[in-house]
């Protein structure tokens, strides 16, 4: 601490261990705030087309096109730690041969708090197809 | 002039001085740290929190890091020098 040099050197290292330790207080705090809202998810209508796979011509696959409404309010779960939320729909389902398939639909990605309140009547956003042949 | 820029450029502190300025930087170091959590914590803002804190650090910065008068108010006494005898090689 006799020079400059020396000063500047300690209250940096004391100054990022304190950094370090606020960091992970801020994590650890995050998991003490936990909240669990609800809301509510209905399908308004489903309809299934025969078609094509995009990659083989010849190849046939049933496209199923889905609106569905979805309410919530999300609003708790905005706390100090939070940078944005993700939201997504999947669909899940089995096929005639037995397997089980779950497919994301829809997302969207909801940074602030004030849009966190959701009321989305919508249709798939990505391409909802099965890959063997039908979903019958 | 040389020797002025030099110790311009080192800002050497006495003993005293040092032990004022380490407790002073570990104390508010420490303290602001735990007294931005709790105040973001409470205000439910991580802008407040790394706002307080680096105001603080800048704040403490300008108090620690230059050589201010009141840290050389205890120089070191030097005693004076001995004559010496040379000693006799055997």
């Amino acid at each position: 601490m006799h020079t400059i040099y020396s000063r500047i050197n300690n209250t940096s290292a004391l100054l990022s261990t304190c950094l370090m330790c606020l960091v992970g207080a801020i994590a650890v705090s995050s998991y003490f705030m936990t909240t669990d809202p609800r809301g509510t998810i209905g399908v308004a209508s489903i309809q299934v087309f025969p078609g094509n796979a995009r990659r083989y011509v010849n190849k046939q696959q049933d496209f199923a096109f889905l609106h569905f409404n979805v309410s919530a309010d999300l609003t708790p779960l905005f706390n100090w730690n939070t940078k944005q939320l993700f939201l997504y729909v999947s669909a899940e389902y089995t096929n005639p041969q037995g397997i089980r398939n779950d497919v994301v639909i829809w997302d969207k990605i909801v940074r602030r708090k004030e849009d966190a309140n959701i009321t989305i009547t919508s249709r798939n956003k990505y391409t909802f197809r099965e890959l063997s042949s039908t979903f019958r | 002039m040389n020797e002025y820029i030099q110790s311009l450029l080192e800002g050497r502190i006495d003993f005293e001085g040092q032990k004022v300025v380490e407790k002073l930087a570990r104390l508010t170091l420490i303290a602001v740290t735990a007294v931005s959590f709790i105040l973001g914590f409470a205000l439910q803002s991580l802008r407040v929190t790394f706002t307080l804190l680096g105001a603080s650090v800048i704040l403490l910065s300008l108090v620690v890091l230059p050589p201010w008068g009141a840290y050389n108010r205890h120089p070191v006494k030097w005693l004076p020098p001995i004559e010496k005898k040379p000693a006799a090689i055997s």
